[in-house]
C-alpha cells in the first residue's frame, strides 16, 4: 500500500512545474528524520525526473553520492544512473564516487557486487578505470554466476576505453578461460565479448576450432534465447577443417531452426548457409535446404519487421540457393494491409520465384496489386510484370496483354510505367508485339516522365518505318526539345537520326534541325558528342549509318538486379544484420568495419544446387567443384576483396557517373575535335580501333548502370560495373598466358606484354593468373572435338583473324574484357542458365553470372546471342570488343591502355602493339563504320544517362565490328556462318519424370551432320544407361555414332553431339523432314518426333556457274514456281548476305543491283541430288525478300525456302 | 549491439533515454521523427531500419509509444528487433498497458528494466516473471533486498524454484488461426493455418512435463500407426523451454514450464484449404449510389457453429444513409472504419445467411482509383480445430508426485482472412433489385 501512495503522490508532483534545483539540494540535504531514507528516495526521484527531461542537474552531485551510502537498493540505483549520465563528462564527479564504488564490489550481495562492476565499466574516466582493474579480475573469478557475467561484459567495455589495457591485464585470456565456465550464461557473454573485441581490433582474430565449437554447441542447449544467438554468431569464425565439420555443426544447429525467437532461427540459417560453403556433396545440401524453407516461412508470420528483414534476407539466400522455398510462393503474396516496405519486399522475393509453372498465378496477382492506390507499390508491381515477360518467355505474351490492359486504365503513372517496360519487352522481343504500338500512340499527351517520354521515343524511332505517321508523332516531341532533360533528348537524337535512315523522306526535314541543336544549342557533352557523331556518319556514309543505327541490340535480361558472387558472398555471412538489409558491405557505411569471407580451408566447397531451370535452357552442368586449391582460392578472394574496396566508395556515394566516366568524356572531346579538322583515313583507323579500346570498359560499366535500372538497387550494380573490369584484367591476362594458339601469342609477341603485366602483380596475382588461365585453355582446347556451333563459331572465329585478336589482346593489357574476365571465375561457379541462349558456351558464360556483375547480365546475353543462329556476329562481336576492352577503373594499365586510344598512331610502352592491332582489327575499307562506332562508343562512355541508348549504340558499334572481320575472314572461316536452329524441347521433363531433352540439327564443316542435344536431369534420381534409335525415315538419317552421354546426376546437364550419317533404313515420312527418335534409359524408354531444317541436307558442292544455272532454270521452265516472301531479313549487307547463304550451302551464282534491291541467284543440291534454283531479290533496307525457286524436286520447295528463311533471318 | 533505446512519445519526444555506449550523442534522436516522417507513406508505416550519417535507428511501434534502438556498427537488426519486442512485453507484464502516462508513471523502474535487460547494448534477460523476482514495484530496504534468481544464470531461467499451488492444474488452449488470401472469384490464393498450444500453469515445484500430439512424424518415425488422424506439422516453433535436441532426436516435447501464462509452440500447416466462412459479393456503382449482395456461407460441419462472426465489408468512405436487410444477424455502419459490419452471433455449419445493403454517394466524386480493401471476416469455432491435431496425453512428473490435472480446450479462429472485393458493375442497369 506504501507503494500505492507513493506513486500518487508522486504523479501529482510530476505534473508540477520543474523543480529547482536548490529546492531539490534541499530536499537531498534535509535535516529532518528519515530512517528508512524515504524522503531522499523520492527527492532522488525527482532528479532523475529532471534528468529524463534533459534538465542538467549535475550540480547535485556531491548530495546525490552521499546518497550512496543510504541502504536501499532502489537509492542506489538511482544514484549509478546520476553517475552514468553525468561522470562520463564531469571527472570530478567520477573520482568522488569512487570509494563508494570500492565499498560496493565488496558488498556480500551479489547483485550489489555486479551493480557496481557494471556501472563503473560505463563510466570511461581514467581514475575510475584504474579502480576497477582489481575488482573486475576477483569479479571474473567471483563464486557467483551473475557477478561473473557481468564482469565479462564489464570486460568489453573496458577494451572499447582501452584495447591496450585489456591485453596487458591478460582479461583477455580470463575471458577465453570463461568459455569453459560451468554456467551456460557465462559461457555466452563472455563469447559474446570475445566476438566483439575481435571485431573491433585490427590485430586479434578470432579463430575457433572445433573442439571449442562442440562445446559452445553443447552450452547452447542450456542458454537462454540471447545467449543462444551469441554463441551462434561465433560459430561463425569456426572454419571447417573438412566436410564432416561443417556437417556436424550443420546437424547439431538444425533444431535451433524450431527456437520460438526469431533473432536465434535467422542466426541458426546463417551458420548454416556458412556452413553449407563447406560440404563437399550435393546429395547432403539438398535435405537441409529443404529443411531451411519452412522456418523462413514461418518468420513472416510475424511482424512488420521481423517480415522485412526475413524477406531482405530470403531475397540473398535465393540468389545464392534457388532452389530454397521451392512451391512456397503463395506464402508471399502481399496482404492488403502489408505496409508498403513489406510488399515492395515481397514484390521482389515472387519475381524471383516465379518460374514457367507459376507465372500465370503471379501475373493474375501482379495485375490485382497494379489495380492498388500506393504508387510505389503499383509502380514496382507494373515493372515486375514486365520483368517476368523478359525473364520467362513464355508468359510473354500474356505479360503484354496485361499491361496493354493496365494502359487502358489511364491512370496517369500506370500507363507511363508500363510503357517503360514495354519498352524493355521490345528490345528482349523484337518485332513481335509491334501491333500493340497503336495503343502506346494513343498515350502520347500524358507522358510526362522523362523516363517514359525516352521509352516512348525509343520505340517510335525503332518501330518508324512501321507506324505510318511516325514523322508526325515525332515531330510532337520536337517542341519541347530543347527543354527536355538529357535522356529524353538523347533518345530523341536517335530515333529521329533511326527515322531518317528508315523513312529518309519522311525525316529529312527533322535530322539537320535535331543534329543542329544537339551540336550547337545542348549543353551536355553527350548529346553534343552523339550529335555529331551521327552527322558525319551521315554525311560520309549512308549505308554505314544504318548499320551502325540500325544494329541489333544486345539481349537484356530480366536478372539485371542480381548481386554478384563476392559481394553476394559476403553479405550472406552478414545474414540479419544492417548490411544484409541494405546489401551493401559493411565498410561501406561503417568506418573501419572488418570485412567477412569464407575461411580458407581444404573443404570449402562453395557447392550450389542447380536452380529449376527457368527457361528452356537446362546446358549448364550443375555442379561444378572449385577446382583449384585452397591457396589459390585465397588469393582470388584477396583479389577480390581489393575490388570490391576500391568501389566502395562509390558505392556510398552512390553517384552513378564514377571517375572512369569523367575522365572518359574528356578524350570524346579530343576525338570530336580532332575529327572536325579532317581526319586522314590512317589516323582514323588508329584512334578508331584505340577508342575502342578505351571505352568498353565504360560501356560495360554503363550497362551495368542500364540494367541496374531495372532492378532498382543502384549501389549494388555499380559496385558490380567496377567489379567487371577488375576481374577481366585477369581473364585477359590468363589468355595471354596460356589460353590462345600458341602460333598465334608467339607472332603478336604476347609474351612479353603479359610479362610487364605478371611483374607487376604480386604472387598471389599470379596464381590467380594461372587458375584464370585454364578455363580459357579449355574453351580453345575444345575447338577440335565436336561441340556446339555457337562455341565452335567462337573459336573458328579466332582462327581466322587470331592475328588481330591475339595482338590487341596483348596490346591493351591491363586493358580488360569484362566477360571473358568473368568466364574465368565462373570456373568454380556454378552455372546459371541464361535464357535464350543454347551453347555449352553459354553455360559457362552465365554461370559467371553468380560472381559476375550486373554489367554482364546485358553484355552477357549479347556474346550469347539470342539463337543459336544468331551465332556468328552476335559471338564474335562481343567478343572482339571482350579483346578490346580496357577499362580505366582499377588497373594502372587500363589508363594506358586509354591513353593509347587517346595518342592513336603513338605507342604507349606499354602498349607496344595497339597501333598494329588496330590496324589488324579494323581493315582500312571499313574504316569509317569502325571509327564511327568507336567514338559513338565514347560518347556512349561519358554519358550517366545514357543506358539504353548506350546498349544500342554499344552493339550497332560491335555489329559494325563483326562485318569487317567477316567480310575479310569469310574465305579461311568455313565454319563460321552455318546456321543452326536453336534448340527446342524435344523430351518434356513433365512427361517424362524429370529428364529433359533439347535439341537441334547442325551440317558442320565437311558435311558432317550431326544431332547437338542437351541432356538435363530435373529429377532427384542419377539418370544413365543412354541409347538412341532413330526410326526409318526419309533420307534414311541414322546415328553413326554412339550417344555419348553417361549418367547425368541429380540436378544436372549433359551436352551431347550425335554424328548422323545418312545410309539408314528410308522410308518417306510426312512431312518429309519428320523424325521419330526413340531414347531409352534408367528412367524409362521415351519416343519424340521431330523435323530438321532442310538446310542440313544441303550438299557442299551444290556451286553451278551462271551457265548452267541458266541453263537449269530454263529447263525447268514450267516447272512450279514456288514462292515465298520473307520478312525482316538479319543482314546489313549484301556481302554479307551472301557469305552467309554460302556458309549454308546456298551458292550464288549471280548478284545484280536493281532499283532499291538486289537480286541473288543461288543454287543448291541436296544429299540425294535434287537441285535447286533460286532468285532472291532482296529489297536494300532488308526488310523483305523474296524467294522464287524451281527445283528438280518441286515437292521440297517449301521446305528448302523455309530452310532459307531461317538462315536469313536467324541472326 | 545497440549504443542506447530510447522510447518517445508520438512527436518524438524522448520519454525514456538510456545510453548504454556513449558513442552516439544523444541529440542524434532527434532526427528520428524527420527521418521516419520522410520515409513513411501514406499509412504511416516508416521503415524499421534506417541509417543516417553512420548512426543506425531501429523502431518499433506500440500503441502511442515508439521503442528505438539506436547503433553505429553492422548490428543484428534482428536480434535488436527482437529485444525491443521482449522489452514491450516486458513492459506490458509490468504496467499492463505501454502508453506514454504507464511510461511517464515508472520511469525509475523503466531505468532499473533497461540496466538489467541490456548491458553494454547487449540484451540479457528479457524473461518477464524471473525479472519481476529481482525487480519489483515494491520498494526493498537493502536488509532484505533480492539477490539475483538462479535463475537468471540456470539452465532454467523461466522458472524459479519453490513455486508452491494447491491445486495443482495445468490448461491447454489450442488455437488455430486460419490465414487466408482469396481472390474475387473465389479461388483460394494463399492460405494456411497457424496453430497455438497456450498454456496456463500452476503446478508447485520444478515439474517435468511431457506433451504428446497426433504428430504424423512421430509416428513414422516410431513405426506406430496413428490411430485416426495423425497431423502433419510444417513449421514448429518452441518457446525456449523446450528441449529442442530432444525433439529433433526423437519428436517428444518435454519441458520444465515457466510458471503461469505462456505459449508452448506454434505450428504452421501449408495446406489448401477451404473458406470456413465464405462470401460472395455483388457490387453494383452507380451515379449517387452503390449497391450491396453478400452472401456468407459456413462451410464447415454441421455440427460445429462459429461464434461472434463479424464480417467487415469496406464502402466508400464517402458513403451516407446506409440501408441494410439481412436474413439473420444484424448489421451496423462503420463509418470511422469505411466499412459495414455485419455480425452474426451463432453461425451454425452448412447455413447460408444473404445481406444488402445500399449506400448514396456524392453525386461529384473525384475519379482517382479508389482504394480496394477486402473484406475481412472474424469468427471462432470452438471445440475445432482445422488441421485435425489433438492433445494425446500431458504428463506431469514432478519428484514430490503430486498429481495434476490438465485440461484442454481447442478452438479455431479467423486470422488474416481477406476475401478480396470484385470489381464494382458500373454499367447495364441495376442487376440487383432495389431493397
Amino acid at each position: 500500500m506504501q507503494g500505492l501512495e507513493e506513486r500518487q503522490n508522486y504523479m501529482l508532483t510530476f505534473l508540477a512545474p520543474i523543480w529547482k534545483v536548490h529546492d531539490l539540494r534541499a530536499e537531498l540535504t534535509s535535516e529532518k528524520k528519515d530512517p528508512r531514507g524515504q524522503r531522499k528516495k523520492v527527492a532522488m526521484k525527482k532528479v532523475v525526473a529532471n534528468m529524463t527531461m534533459g534538465n542538467d542537474m549535475s550540480q547535485l552531485y556531491q548530495e546525490v553520492i552521499a546518497c550512496m551510502s543510504i541502504p536501499d537498493l532502489e537509492v542506489k540505483k538511482m544514484v549509478y544512473l546520476f553517475l552514468i549520465n553525468y561522470a562520463r563528462a564531469r571527472a570530478e564527479i567520477a573520482n568522488m564516487a569512487v570509494n563508494g564504488f570500492e565499498d560496493d564490489v565488496n558488498d556480500p550481495n551479489p547483485l550489489i557486487r555486479a551493480m557496481a562492476i557494471r556501472t563503473m565499466g560505463y563510466i570511461y574516466v581514467d581514475r575510475v578505470i584504474e579502480s576497477l582493474i582489481d575488482p573486475l579480475r576477483h569479479c571474473l573469478r567471483d563464486r557467483d554466476p551473475y557477478v561473473r557475467k557481468t564482469a565479462a561484459m564489464a570486460v568489453l567495455k573496458l577494451s572499447m576505453f582501452d584495447r591496450s589495457l585489456v591485453e596487458e591485464e591478460k582479461f583477455l585470456d580470463m575471458l577465453k578461460d570463461l568459455l569453459a565456465d560451468g554456467n551456460p550464461s557465462v559461457v555466452a557473454n563472455a563469447v559474446a565479448a570475445l566476438t566483439e573485441i575481435s571485431e573491433r581490433s585490427p590485430h586479434i582474430k578470432l579463430k575457433l576450432n572445433m573442439k571449442i565449437a562442440n562445446k559452445l554447441i553443447t552450452a547452447l542447449n542450456e542458454c537462454n534465447e540471447w545467449g543462444q544467438i551469441y554463441i551462434l554468431e561465433s560459430l561463425m569464425y569456426v572454419v571447417p577443417q573438412d566436410t564432416s565439420d561443417a556437417e556436424t555443426v550443420i546437424e547439431r544447429i538444425m533444431p535451433r531452426l524450431q527456437h520460438g525467437n526469431s533473432g536465434v532461427v535467422l542466426v541458426s540459417v546463417k551458420v548454416i548457409a556458412y556452413m553449407m560453403n563447406y560440404v563437399a556433396q550435393t546429395e547432403t545440401l539438398e535435405p537441409i535446404l529443404r529443411k531451411l524453407s519452412p522456418p523462413l516461412v514461418t518468420l513472416l508470420a510475424s511482424g512488420p519487421e521481423v517480415q522485412y528483414i526475413t524477406l531482405r534476407n530470403i531475397q540473398l539466400l535465393l540468389q545464392r540457393w534457388p532452389t530454397i522455398l521451392q512451391n512456397q510462393l503463395r506464402a508471399f503474396f502481399c496482404k492488403y494491409d502489408d505496409p508498403i516496405y513489406v510488399k515492395l519486399a515481397k514484390l521482389e522475393v515472387i519475381l524471383s520465384l516465379t518460374t514457367e509453372e507459376n507465372a500465370r498465378v503471379v501475373l493474375t496477382e501482379l495485375v490485382e496489386y497494379a489495380a492498388e492506390i500506393d504508387v510505389d507499390f503499383v509502380r514496382k508491381a507494373v515493372r515486375s510484370i514486365g520483368r517476368i515477360a523478359i525473364k520467362i518467355e513464355l508468359a510473354a505474351d500474356r505479360c503484354v496483354r496485361a499491361l496493354l490492359d493496365l494502359i487502358q486504365t489511364k491512370v496517369n503513372y500506370v500507363v507511363q510505367e508500363a510503357i517503360v517496360v514495354i519498352r524493355d519487352i521490345f528490345r528482349k522481343y523484337p518485332n513481335r508485339y509491334e501491333s500493340i504500338i497503336g495503343t502506346l500512340c494513343e498515350n502520347l499527351d500524358t507522358l510526362d516522365e522523362p523516363e517514359a517520354r525516352a521509352a516512348m521515343i525509343w520505340i517510335i524511332g525503332q518501330y518508324a518505318d512501321r507506324i505510318d505517321n511516325s514523322d508526325r508523332v515525332l515531330a510532337t516531341f520536337l517542341d519541347t526539345f530543347l527543354d527536355d532533360p538529357a535522356e529524353v533528348q538523347l533518345a530523341m537524337l536517335t530515333a529521329v537520326v533511326k527515322l531518317f535512315i528508315m523513312r529518309p523522306t519522311a525525316g529529312q526535314d527533322m535530322v539537320p534541325k535535331v543534329l543542329k541543336w544537339a551540336t550547337e544549342h545542348v549543353d551536355s557533352p553527350d548529346i553534343r558528342d552523339r550529335g555529331f557523331i551521327y552527322w558525319r556518319l551521315l554525311s560520309t556514309d549512308p549505308e554505314m549509318a544504318r548499320a551502325v543505327v540500325l544494329a541489333d541490340k544486345p539481349e537484356i535480361s530480366a536478372e539485371g538486379e542480381r548481386l554478384d558472387m563476392p559481394l553476394l558472398e559476403e553479405l550472406l555471412l552478414q545474414v540479419g544484420t544492417l548490411s544484409s538489409i541494405y546489401r551493401k558491405p559493411p565498410c561501406t557505411f561503417i568506418p573501419f568495419a572488418k570485412k567477412r569471407v569464407l575461411g580458407a580451408s581444404e573443404a570449402l566447397t562453395r557447392l550450389t544446387i542447380a536452380p529449376p531451370p527457368v527457361s528452356r535452357l537446362p546446358r549448364s552442368t550443375s555442379v561444378m567443384n572449385r577446382p583449384s586449391s585452397a591457396k589459390q582460392q585465397q588469393q582470388q578472394q584477396q583479389q577480390l576483396q581489393r575490388t570490391t574496396s576500391s568501389t566502395g566508395d562509390r558505392d556510398g556515394l552512390g553517384d552513378p557517373s564514377g571517375s572512369s566516366s569523367v575522365q572518359l568524356s574528356a578524350s570524346a572531346l579530343d576525338v570530336t575535335n580532332g575529327g572536325s579538322g579532317g581526319m586522314s583515313n590512317p589516323y582514323i583507323n588508329d584512334t578508331a580501333a584505340g577508342f575502342m579500346q578505351g571505352n568498353d570498359a565504360v560501356l560495360i560499366d554503363l550497362m551495368s548502370m542500364d540494367d541496374d535500372e531495372y532492378g532498382g538497387d543502384s549501389s549494388a550494380a555499380i559496385n558490380s560495373g567496377g567489379m567487371a573490369g577488375f576481374n577481366a584484367s585477369f581473364g585477359l591476362t590468363g589468355m595471354n598466358m596460356a589460353s590462345l594458339d600458341p602460333a598465334a601469342r608467339g607472332a603478336v609477341g604476347a609474351a612479353p606484354d603479359s610479362q610487364v603485366l605478371n611483374s607487376a602483380f604480386d604472387a598471389a596475382g599470379l596464381d590467380a593468373l594461372a587458375s584464370v588461365a585454364s578455363p580459357m585453355a579449355r574453351l580453345s582446347g575444345r575447338s577440335g572435338s565436336p561441340m556446339p556451333d555457337l562455341m565452335r563459331q567462337f573459336t573458328s572465329s579466332f582462327d581466322l583473324s587470331s592475328g588481330a585478336i591475339t595482338g590487341s589482346t596483348s596490346s591493351s593489357m591491363g586493358a580488360i574484357p569484362s566477360p571473358m574476365g568473368n568466364l574465368s571465375f565462373s570456373q568454380h561457379q556454378q552455372p546459371q542458365p541464361v535464357s535464350g541462349s543454347t551453347s555449352s558456351l553459354a553455360g559457362m558464360a552465365g554461370g559467371a553470372a553468380p560472381y559476375g556483375v550486373a554489367a554482364n547480365a546485358s553484355s552477357m546475353p549479347a556474346l550469347l546471342g539470342t539463337t543459336a543462329a544468331a551465332g556468328f556476329p552476335s559471338v564474335l562481336s562481343p567478343t572482339s570488343t571482350v579483346f578490346n576492352i580496357p577499362t580505366s577503373t582499377g588497373s594502372p594499365f587500363a589508363n594506358s591502355a586509354a591513353i593509347s586510344g587517346v595518342q592513336g598512331n603513338q605507342q604507349p610502352l606499354s602498349a607496344p602493339a595497339a597501333g598494329n592491332t588496330a590496324l589488324l582489327f579494323s581493315p582500312p575499307s571499313n574504316n569509317n563504320n569502325t571509327t564511327t562506332a568507336a567514338t559513338t562508343g565514347i560518347s556512349g562512355g561519358t554519358a550517366t544517362a545514357f543506358q539504353k541508348e548506350v546498349d544500342d549504340l554499344a552493339t550497332q558499334m560491335y555489329n559494325s565490328g563483326f562485318l569487317n572481320t567477316a567480310g575479310t575472314g569469310s574465305g579461311s572461316g568455313t565454319d563460321t556462318g552455318a546456321y543452326v536452329a536453336p534448340q527446342h524441347v524435344l523430351l518434356d521433363a513433365q512427361q517424362t519424370q524429370g529428364l529433359e531433352i533439347l535439341g537441334t540439327f547442325a551440317r558442320r564443316s565437311g558435311g558432317k551432320i550431326q544431332m547437338e542435344m542437351s541432356f538435363a536431369n530435373k529429377s532427384t534420381m542419377p539418370i544413365g544407361d543412354f541409347a538412341i534409335q532413330f526410326n526409318k525415315n526419309t533420307y534414311g538419317l541414322t546415328p553413326s555414332g554412339s550417344l555419348g552421354v553417361g549418367t547425368v546426376a541429380a540436378m544436372r546437364s549433359v551436352e551431347v553431339t550425335l554424328p548422323l550419317t545418312l545410309g539408314g533404313p528410308a522410308q518417306v515420312m510426312q512431312p518429309l523432314t519428320n523424325l521419330q527418335i526413340a531414347i531409352k534409359c534408367t528412367a524409362g524408354v521415351f519416343y519424340f518426333q521431330t523435323q530438321y531444317s532442310l538446310h542440313i541436307l544441303f550438299d557442299e558442292t551444290g556451286n553451278s556457274d551462271q551457265g548452267e544455272f541458266l541453263r537449269m532454270w530454263k529447263a525447268m521452265g514450267d516447272a512450279p514456281t514456288g514462292s515465298r516472301t520473307v520478312q525482316r531479313l538479319r543482314f546489313s549487307s549484301m556481302e554479307e548476305m551472301r557469305n552467309k547463304l554460302n556458309m549454308n550451302n546456298v551458292f550464288t551464282v549471280a548478284q545484280r543491283a536493281v532499283a532499291g534491291a538486289t537480286h541473288f541467284y543461288t543454287s543448291s543440291k541436296l544429299v540425294d541430288g535434287s537441285q535447286f534454283y533460286s532468285e532472291i531479290k532482296v529489297a536494300n533496307n532488308f526488310q523483305a525478300a523474296i524467294i522464287a525457286t524451281k527445283s528438280t524436286a518441286a515437292h521440297l520447295v517449301p521446305l528448302y525456302q523455309k530452310a532459307i528463311e531461317d538462315i536469313c533471318t536467324a541472326f | 549491439m545497440a549504443s542506447s533505446v530510447f522510447l518517445l512519445d508520438l512527436k518524438g519526444k524522448p520519454l525514456i533515454a538510456r545510453d548504454y555506449r556513449g558513442d552516439i550523442p544523444l541529440t542524434a534522436i532527434d532526427r528520428f521523427m524527420p527521418l521516419l516522417q520522410e520515409r513513411e507513406d501514406e499509412e504511416g508505416t516508416g521503415l524499421p531500419v534506417m541509417t543516417e550519417n553512420g548512426v543506425t535507428y531501429l523502431h518499433l511501434r506500440e500503441k502511442d509509444v515508439y521503442m528505438v534502438a539506436l547503433t553505429r556498427k553492422n548490428t543484428n537488426a534482428m536480434t535488436l528487433l527482437q529485444f525491443l519486442h521482449h522489452l514491450s512485453k516486458v513492459f506490458t507484464e509490468y504496467f499492463k498497458t505501454i502508453e506514454e502516462e504507464s511510461i511517464r508513471d515508472n520511469f525509475v523502474i523503466i531505468y532499473e528494466l533497461l540496466d538489467e535487460m541490456m548491458d553494454y547494448g547487449v540484451p540479457q534477460i528479457t524473461e518477464p516473471k524471473i525479472l519481476q523476482e529481482y525487480i519489483t514495484q515494491e520498494s526493498h530496504m537493502l536488509e532484505i533486498t533480492p539477490r539475483p534468481p538462479m535463475a537468471v544464470t540456470n539452465a532454467v531461467s523461466w522458472r524459479s524454484e519453490g513455486i508452491s499451488y494447491r491445486k495443482n492444474e495445468v490448461f491447454l488452449d489450442v488455437v488455430e488461426s486460419i490465414n487466408m488470401l482469396v481472390n474475387p472469384k473465389g479461388n483460394v490464393l494463399s492460405s494456411d493455418i497457424q496453430g497455438a498450444i497456450k498454456m496456463k500453469v500452476y503446478l508447485s515445484g520444478m515439474p517435468e512435463l511431457r506433451l504428446g500430439l497426433n504428430d504424423k512424424v512421430m509416428f513414422e518415425s516410431t513405426g506406430r500407426s496413428a490411430k485416426g488422424k495423425a497431423v502433419e506439422m510444417e513449421d514448429i516453433r518452441f518457446h525456449q523451454c523446450v528441449r529442442l535436441s530432444k525433439f529433433e532426436s526423437d519428436r517428444t516435447i518435454s519441458f520444465i514450464p515457466p510458471d503461469g501464462e505462456f505459449e508452448l509452440m506454434t505450428y504452421r500447416l501449408n495446406t489448401q484449404l477451404k473458406p470456413l466462412i465464405w462470401c460472395e459479393s455483388v457490387v453494383e456503382s452507380h451515379r449517387g449510389r452503390v449497391e450491396y449482395m453478400i452472401k456468407a456461407k459456413a462451410q464447415f460441419k454441421h455440427r460445429s457453429t462459429a461464434n461472434n462472426v463479424e464480417i467487415i465489408v469496406p464502402v466508400p468512405n464517402d458513403s451516407d444513409s446506409p440501408k441494410f436487410k439481412s436474413t439473420i444477424g444484424s448489421v451496423k455502419y462503420a463509418p470511422e472504419r469505411s466499412a459495414f459490419v455485419w455480425k452474426i452471433k451463432q453461425f451454425q455449419g452448412g447455413k447460408e445467411a444473404l445481406l444488402r445493403a445500399h449506400f448514396g454517394l456524392p453525386s461529384i466524386r473525384d475519379d482517382d482509383p479508389e482504394r480496394r480493401p477486402p473484406i475481412s471476416v472474424k469468427f471462432d469455432i470452438p471445440y475445432f480445430t482445422t488441421s485435425g491435431i489433438q492433445v494425446r496425453y500431458l504428463k506431469i512428473v514432478e519428484k514430490s508426485g503430486y498429481q495434476a490435472l490438465p485440461w484442454v480446450r481447442y478452438i479455431t479462429k479467423n486470422g488474416d482472412y481477406q476475401l478480396r472485393m470484385p470489381d464494382p458493375i458500373t454499367s447495364g442497369g441495376s442487376r440487383l433489385p432495389p431493397i
